[in-house]
């Protein structure tokens, strides 16, 4: 039996977060048995998506699936949505609106493409992703990647971000990594800061809930300007919150919590692992905890290396901060009945209260 | 600190023959008695043949060895501890040093991520240091008849650059991709 127990009600709202201490995945159900899926990480021990093996463990049908969203192409946030998109053929699929340029394509197509499949494991997952559908869609500030009647509620997913500036900008950025003739083949770089994550209100009819994918603060491009933006600013307040950017204080605006959420909403994050950069750190941690005192983590394991002693011993002569990618899978999963006032908190494996 | 100490010996052991340099640690005795072509050979049959071999930063500082020098590449009398394929995620220029991946090519195929001073990195690969740069990193045993000696070696891969036919090809894929982008309603 699986440990995730029943699947929610047809009248029951879930957001379920998967993280595995290098990766983020999100699975919501919006009622009447529809699914989205946000992002995709690997669940380590069946080495298959998460929010897929999810579903399948909990009785969720191909066809449920409305929508794959890949809120950005950071190889954190899009190991595995490939097979996501094959195995549910039927989803739209939705990604940052930065990649519909000629630019922007040829940048993905000459990372992943037909010439160098294998140089990026980001732009891959996307490509492929795209490549296998008939139909992909672009999002950007204000677009509707849903929009349905479900138990008698208007339910309305929307992308806060990318800003429409944000797709001229990106354009020229990425044209500095253009595939040139007699320029070395190298693998993708990432761009920072991350203005271009589809961030996402989940309007229920009569709650809200705010995905808030990577999307940084950015007076111009950032959260300044979608929380300034007087179209966002009249969208109902969520009490629900994904934290943006893995609670790190670029990802954080203080009025996302005034104009975007409810007071004390549940708050749910992943944590990061890169060299040093270890998010949240105790200082976001204790931001967050100022915010709302719901707050979760998917996984709060260690993440100390996964190495016999010898190896480690000699690798840390070269290799500082060295961290396990994968240090603990878990799970933060969120549910209640439509017209009830508050969620329900459930952790799996490695989560934990922040 | 020990752990450097160690490293800083065996990787100066290996830079010269010279015995009062070896005592001594005097960087105007050292003389390197070979130096090898940069074309070096594979560490693994999936493995791309490389460029160039590094060894310890202690030592690099001291004596300013050669950019190649294949004392210690891998080489058949070698025991592969353990070999990394890296990838640079970012590069601080001002810090002299790199943000990697690491993915474990033996054994327990872990991933790791870490820092890495560029230090390590050769002259010659100097130029590869970029976000997206694939390197692989070996530590390695060797058997010598002084006994058993520790080295590691971090070499970037050199790619080819693009040719006019690939780039045709990924005007094709990219008109390809544009050719499925559709657009979503936009909410009111």
């Amino acid at each position: 039996m699986s440990v995730y127990g029943a699947p929610p009600s047809s009248g029951e709202i879930e957001v379920m977060l998967f993280g595995p201490g290098y990766g983020e995945a999100i699975a919501i159900h919006l009622g009447d048995g529809v699914w989205l899926l946000v992002d995709s990480c690997i669940d380590p021990c069946s080495k298959e998506p998460a929010t897929g093996k999810y579903l399948d463990e909990i009785g969720i049908q191909p066809g449920q699936v409305h929508s794959i969203i890949a809120s950005h192409w950071h190889d954190d946030h899009v190991r595995g949505i490939s097979q996501l998109a094959e195995k549910y053929p039927d989803a739209n699929f939705v990604f940052s609106g930065i990649f519909n340029s000629q630019e922007a394509a040829a940048f993905l197509a000459a990372y992943s493409g037909s010439v160098s499949p294998n140089l990026s494991r980001g732009t891959n997952e996307l490509y492929m992703s795209i490549l296998g559908r008939q139909n992909a869609f672009p999002a950007l500030h204000r677009t509707n990647v849903l929009e349905e009647t479900l138990n008698a509620k208007h339910v309305r997913v929307t992308a806060l971000s990318p800003l429409p500036t944000v797709h001229a900008k990106f354009t020229s950025f990425v044209a500095q990594y253009m595939a040139q003739k007699d320029r070395p083949i190298n693998h993708a770089p990432e761009i920072g800061p991350n203005i271009a994550a589809v961030a996402l209100h989940i309007d229920l009819g009569d709650d809200a809930v705010l995905l808030g994918a990577d999307l940084e603060e950015n007076s111009n491009l950032g959260w300044s300007a979608v929380v300034a933006d007087q179209w966002s600013g009249v969208r109902r307040p969520a009490t629900a919150y994904k934290v943006a950017h893995h609670g790190s204080k670029t990802g954080d605006y203080s009025r996302i919590w005034t104009t975007l959420l409810m007071s004390n909403p549940i708050a749910c994050l992943t944590p990061f692992t890169r060299g040093k950069c270890r998010l949240p750190t105790d200082v976001d941690r204790g931001r967050i905890k100022e915010h709302t005192p719901h707050a979760y983590i998917s996984s709060g394991a260690s993440r100390q290396p996964a190495m016999n002693r010898d190896q480690l011993k000699r690798l840390a002569d070269i290799c500082n901060s060295i961290a396990l990618v994968d240090a603990g899978f878990g799970a933060v999963r969120l549910r209640k009945q439509i017209g009830a006032s508050s969620w329900k908190v459930e952790m799996f494996g490695n989560a934990q209260a922040l | 600190m020990h752990a450097r100490n160690d490293v800083l010996k065996t990787s100066y052991s290996s830079y010269s023959n010279n015995p009062t340099a070896r005592r001594q640690g005097d960087a105007s005795e050292y003389r390197p008695v070979e130096k090898v072509p940069e074309t070096t050979f594979p560490i693994d049959p999936d493995l791309p043949c490389d460029s160039s071999i590094t060894r310890g930063a202690e030592a690099r500082k001291r004596y300013e060895p050669p950019v190649a020098m294949g004392f210690l590449r891998v080489s058949m009398d070698s025991i592969p501890l353990q070999i990394w394929e890296g990838t640079v995620v970012d590069v601080d220029h001002a810090a002299r040093m790199m943000r990697v991946l690491l993915e474990a090519k033996i054994g327990e195929k872990s991933q790791h991520t870490g820092e890495i001073d560029l230090q390590w990195v050769s002259e010659q690969d100097q130029d590869l240091v970029c976000p997206g740069a694939v390197f692989y990193l070996t530590l390695f045993k060797r058997t010598k008849r002084s006994g058993i000696e520790n080295a590691q070696e971090l070499r970037f891969r050199r790619r080819p650059s693009w040719s006019s036919a690939q780039l045709r090809q990924i005007n094709e894929d990219a008109e390809t991709l544009l050719a499925k982008m559709a657009a979503l309603p936009m909410s009111e």
